[in-house]
């Protein structure tokens, strides 16, 4: 248990220095070895991909079984659509005319209905959360309705001046908040990767 | 020897890891930097504790990134938080469920999340379907969610780690159960809806402090001043780059690029 | 009070409804709004109308189909633009699986333009990899890339013979949505072999890649659907950027109208406490 905790740590260390290390150094041995771990990663990954197949057969399966009326029938047609797809995929390839068939006419409207919901929620959120409650919020929402219309060309007929004001807007203080906020959290990112490297953080490991 | 373009990266990034360094060492002798408090992290036991009194389950998003890559610290960030919430969970038996985008992630999540509840004595109270796997496309991973958080209606709602344009969704969907929820990412272009949507948002470092904050290990928490110094450095090097541009020099600028 | 209390509690399907309708009301009968093109999509535009006869230029789409609606136009208004252009040649690549899809929908552009296949554009398909194939690409993309998407071995391709790495790029369109991105492109092909890009990005994201144009690493970039309109504009033809973009006016108008309402239920609550 402990020599499998320090292994972990210690790999951990080593694939995190070479890595890091090919960003900057132009020698072959870590360049290659930064590549090869790299693919590693890709055929873990892969692996992986496996187990969350096994997971969401287990937990579907549990429910298809053992679930009540709906959740049955979730799980039914998940389940379903996930082995065709499967077994379209594997015997006839995915260059195939019903896999792309399948794809092309399930998965992309769905993918692009579930985005255009996106919209709806931000216009419900914006009900809720753009009001004046106190001066923050107050500034939040004068400066969130001059961007809206500034964007929009129905904006530029109410008023020609909204336009450049959006632009200043997002060029100068938006702009520099974002880089403040991208320097932070860069930082912050080093500091978390270096305690990981070091072995201080291992909640990665399970053990906390 | 080095790649074009990287010296300067190389020495900033050797001169930031010293310091981090330096005060992780400073603080594992007990010199601790005073932390201000993070109202985000501050209200995660009330987010359980509130879970617990309504007898309903806890989400917790890690977001949709993987374990490699540039976002990759995100997703590590976000599960040393789950290991703190799994524990709390298991304390007050509360349900927790964490969905997963990424399948690399799903084992090293379940893991954390049984090792929460063993620390606790509580493996027994752990529902078999805690951790899911949901889909690897991310639309397809947010609907997913969607579902869970109407179906479940949870009581709490964590959205820590890196999401992208789908993150106005799972504020809705938790605001619409009812739930607490507490947001927190470094993707910038996500942060206004976390700020507007949720009850306590950790931004940018924020996140990536939240785990040593909530551990209080001393050497986690010397490393949060590690941070600030480097940021004292950046700082240094805006006004002298302010000021050597003021007077229409490229020194600093030419010396950035080596 | 009650009244207040309802509008303040207002159920959210209401607001969807309202967004529904008046986006879907323009995409059928279109209002027309004046659009002003603004100077980035302008210096887009120029940049392209510039290049000297011969410029070979690279195309990609590095997207997804979750975000068709805002990207699809920009994918096409700039296939448009360089197919207008006689002495451009095209290389299509894509660093994206779904990158193809779009391609798939837009390829008669090509086909329709008098540009012929092998010698004044090549489909080399996806690329799988990441930054990494980026990089793989950019040095030698001969061996990166033995054959084109139709299966035939590039060195059979006649406009291929004349480029073996990106330093033979004049100009990089990539139209993208995430990761391998932008900062990827800046990394691997901008700043290693000076490739100069236009990227076409979501609306959300233009804030953030700004940095990347004050920095002239993007020569130009267009940002969300409305820029697409505006790069229509300039073209001088109509697409479906310039009929959503009344569409998106109309759910601008829509937002602030509901924040409006919230802030006057809220202050009038207030007025009330008070009294």
């Amino acid at each position: 248990m402990v020599l499998s905790k320090q292994l972990g740590q210690l790999i951990a260390a080593i694939s995190g220095l070479v890595i890091g290390l090919s960003g900057f150094i132009n020698l072959p041995a870590v360049k290659v070895a930064s590549q090869e771990l790299l693919n590693w990663g890709v055929v873990l990954g892969a692996f992986a991909l496996g187990l969350g197949f096994a997971n969401m057969l287990k937990i579907h399966g549990m429910k298809m079984f053992r679930g009540s009326g709906s959740e049955r029938a979730f799980s039914l047609i998940l389940v379903g659509s996930m082995l065709v797809m499967v077994v379209v995929g594997l015997v006839q390839g995915i260059q195939s005319a019903n896999y792309k068939f399948l794809y092309n006419s399930f998965l992309v409207p769905l993918d692009s209905t579930i985005f255009s919901l996106i919209a709806f929620y931000i216009a419900s959120a914006a009900y809720r959360a753009f009001v004046a409650r106190n001066i923050d919020a107050a500034i939040l929402l004068v400066t969130a309705v001059i961007v809206m219309l500034g964007r929009a060309p129905v904006g530029e007929l109410i008023w020609s001046g909204f336009p450049p004001v959006t632009d200043w807007i997002l060029n100068v203080p938006n702009t520099a908040g974002q880089r403040g906020i991208m320097i932070g959290a860069a930082l912050g990112a080093i500091a978390l990767s270096l305690r990981i490297l070091l072995g201080i953080e291992r909640s990665y490991l399970g053990r906390g | 020897m080095f790649i074009k373009g990287t010296v300067f990266g190389f020495v900033l990034l050797l001169v930031v890891s010293a310091l981090i360094i330096g005060s992780i060492l400073r603080g594992r002798r007990g010199v601790l930097p005073k932390l201000r408090v993070i109202p985000g992290v501050e209200a995660i036991p009330e987010a359980v504790g509130r879970a617990a009194e309504v007898g309903r389950p806890v989400l917790f998003n890690p977001g949709i990134a993987d374990l490699t890559g540039d976002y990759a610290a995100q997703t590590y960030a976000g599960l040393e938080i789950l290991s703190y919430v799994s524990r709390l969970c298991a304390k007050y038996d509360v349900s927790i469920i964490v969905p997963i985008r990424q399948a690399s992630v799903l084992p090293v999540a379940e893991e954390i999340v049984r090792f929460g509840y063993l620390a606790e004595g509580k493996l027994d109270k752990l529902r078999p379907d805690a951790v899911r796997y949901i889909s690897p496309f991310q639309f397809g991973y947010v609907s997913g969610v969607l579902g869970i958080t109407e179906r479940e209606r949870i009581a709490a709602n964590f959205i820590l780690g890196a999401t992208w344009s789908e993150t106005p969704a799972y504020i809705e969907a938790g605001y619409g159960a009812g739930a607490i929820q507490i947001g927190g990412t470094a993707n910038l272009h996500q942060i206004q809806f976390y700020v507007a949507g949720c009850d306590y948002t950790l931004i940018g470092e924020e996140l990536f402090a939240a785990g040593a904050y909530v551990s209080q290990d001393k050497a986690k928490l010397g490393s949060i001043l590690g941070q600030d110094l480097g940021k004292i450095v950046a700082v240094g090097l805006i006004f002298l780059g302010v000021l050597l541009a003021s007077f229409k020099s490229n020194w600093l600028v030419n010396l950035m690029n080596k | 009070m009650e009244v207040l209390t309802r509008l303040q509690k207002l159920d959210r399907r209401w607001i969807y409804l309202v967004l529904l309708v008046l986006i879907s009301w323009p995409l059928f009968k279109p209002i027309g709004l004046p659009l002003r093109v603004s100077p980035l999509v302008k210096q887009s535009y120029e940049f392209v109308e510039n290049l000297p006869p011969g410029s070979i230029v690279a195309w990609s789409v590095d997207s997804g189909v979750a975000v068709y609606g805002e990207q699809f136009p920009q994918a096409r208004v700039t296939l448009e633009h360089l197919a207008k252009k006689p002495d451009l040649k095209i290389i299509v690549v894509h660093f994206w699986e779904q990158g193809p899809l779009f391609f798939n929908s837009l390829v008669n552009i090509l086909e329709k333009s008098g540009k012929k296949y092998g010698e004044d554009w090549v489909d080399l398909g996806y690329i799988p990899g990441g930054e990494a194939a980026m990089a793989a690409f950019a040095d030698d993309i001969h061996k990166t890339v033995p054959t084109d998407a139709r299966g035939t071995p590039l060195s059979e391709v006649p406009l291929m013979k004349k480029v073996n790495t990106a330093k033979d790029i004049k100009l990089w369109i990539t139209i993208s949505a995430g990761t391998p991105g932008i900062p990827e492109y800046a990394r691997q092909i901008q700043s290693r072999y000076n490739v100069p890009i236009i990227a076409g990005v979501l609306s959300q994201f233009a804030t953030i890649y700004m940095p990347y144009v004050n920095s002239k690493q993007l020569v130009g970039m267009l940002g969300g659907l409305r820029a697409a309109a505006e790069y229509e504009k300039l073209l001088g033809t109509t697409g479906i950027a310039g009929k959503a973009v009344d569409a998106l006016s109309n759910a601008h108008l829509v937002i602030i109208a509901f924040v409006l309402l919230a802030n006057g239920v809220y202050l009038a609550q207030r007025k009330k406490i008070r009294s």
